[in-house]
């Protein structure tokens, strides 16, 4: 297929991006083409400005605009709770929960033996010096809240591991049945762990 | 293009997209197949616990032209006790990293397929995971057709007649003490070692338990199981790294 070669440059960095096929590049490269001038100005600079702006916060490791996270910053939080998460979209879920007030620690990743991640590629290291730098004992339990799938739970086991001795309550996220799910749907494991941590009314 | 079903064991998950895995499944009639999950990352999709690692499920495939899909799966055994412990779900990595290193996609095997089974039920109930894991290399190496010559000497075809000899990964077998120093990579390896390598390859799995094996063989068999193992893979066996961190 012929294309000019500013269109084929456009396509090929468009194909890049997760999700986009080359038949959708083509799509937006075209769209892009036909949209007025200082709009494909103001996507380009708002690309541009989000990747200059943006970088990782020194205390919790979430993307920021300013060091430390408005989070990390916030007089409004209680710092007795530290929320352990993998990636800084988990930060935006757990945040849409609007119950959590603590603070947060994010890891950037899980432990996964057979893709050679181990504990010393994620921020494990960072959370025993915060852990170790505080002195007064201001956090009080960390919430494990990694992904609830295999290298999610190992990587909290690893981390409840280094935590007990330390003397700090460790706790980790509930498994159970979602919520406006079917119980016919729901795998034995997840029953089984519902029916593990079930309540009473 | 078409529908078949097959039992099978997940060896390993990739992420794909925004919310799928491509799954690599050991079945017991179609070999090794890698196929995609759709959905099967958010959490109320019915293929999210199916296809975690390690379970041992009822798989409806399509396939497809470059990979197979999964249409449905049951959940027979998931195998949840080792996912929920560190050391066991460490070396249940390594065992499923090697078979899928050294088994071809679609090369099919059934042996394989209850050898797999059988290591993961141990796994998730056995104290002695190492006997187990050590149970399973030479099983897997006998299956595959590399079993190591534990007999006779591989270079000279001498019985071994004092306390000790040595073992070659890449000779594949035993050494006596004479030929030893002539081979480069060649490890110590004690008589009762040989005699425990020669007994696992003919234990029933159950009897594993009964096992009592002093520090010093162990430390002798996994390190010459090791050399072979890596030998035989010619590739980089990342969950190892991880269970000596532990």
């Amino acid at each position: 297929m012929f294309y000019p070669e500013p269109v084929s440059k456009l396509m090929s960095a468009l194909s890049k991006l997760p999700g986009i096929g080359p038949k959708t590049a083509q799509r937006l490269s075209y769209y892009i083409l036909s949209m007025p001038k200082n709009e494909v100005q103001n996507l380009s600079s708002a690309i541009i400005e989000a990747k200059e702006k943006m970088m990782n916060c020194s205390i919790c490791g979430d993307l920021t605009d300013k060091d430390p996270c408005e989070i990390c910053r916030s007089d409004l939080r209680d710092p007795s709770y530290l929320c352990i998460v993998e990636e800084p979209k988990d930060v935006i879920a757990v945040e849409r929960t609007r119950e959590y007030k603590g603070h947060y620690h994010v890891l950037h990743g899980a432990i996964s033996p057979m893709d050679g991640i181990g504990p010393d590629d994620i921020r494990i290291k960072e959370l025993l010096m915060r852990l170790g730098t505080d002195q007064d004992r201001t956090i009080k339990e960390v919430i494990l809240a990694t992904d609830p799938n295999v290298e999610g739970e190992a990587t909290a086991m690893y981390i409840a591991r280094l935590l007990k001795p330390l003397g700090v309550k460790v706790t980790r996220l509930a498994h159970g049945i979602p919520v406006g799910g079917d119980l016919e749907y729901a795998d034995e494991v997840t029953l089984l762990k519902a029916l593990e941590g079930r309540r009473e009314m | 293009m078409s529908l078949y079903r097959a039992e099978g064991i997940v060896l390993r998950n990739k992420n794909l997209g925004e919310a799928d895995k491509i799954v690599t499944v050991f079945t017991c009639t179609h070999g090794k197949v890698r196929a995609v999950a759709k959905g099967a990352r958010r959490p109320r999709n019915r293929l999210s616990g199916t296809t975690q690692l390690f379970s041992y499920s009822d798989f409806l495939f399509f396939s497809g032209k470059n990979l197979d899909n999964i249409n449905q799966a049951y959940l027979k055994e998931s195998f949840f006790r080792i996912r929920d412990d560190l050391i066991r779900m460490a070396y249940a990595s390594y065992v499923a990293e090697l078979l899928d290193l050294l088994v071809e996609e679609k090369a099919k095997s059934e042996e394989l397929f209850y050898l797999l089974l059988t290591i993961l039920r141990l796994l998730s109930t056995e104290i002695d995971l190492r006997t187990v894991t050590r149970f399973y290399e030479l099983k897997l190496m006998d299956i595959l057709g590399y079993r190591p010559e534990l007999d006779s000497c591989v270079k000279c075809g001498t019985s071994l007649q004092v306390k000790s000899g040595g073992f070659s990964a890449s000779i594949g077998g035993i050494l006596c003490n004479v030929c030893m120093g002539s081979v480069r990579d060649a490890v110590s390896l004690s008589l009762g070692a040989i005699a425990l390598m020669k007994y696992l390859l003919t234990v029933e799995p159950a009897k594993l338990n009964v096992l009592r094996i002093s520090e010093k063989v162990h430390s002798e068999i996994q390190r010459a199981l090791e050399l072979y193992v890596r030998y035989r893979v010619e590739r980089d066996i990342k969950s190892l790294s991880f269970l000596e961190i532990l």
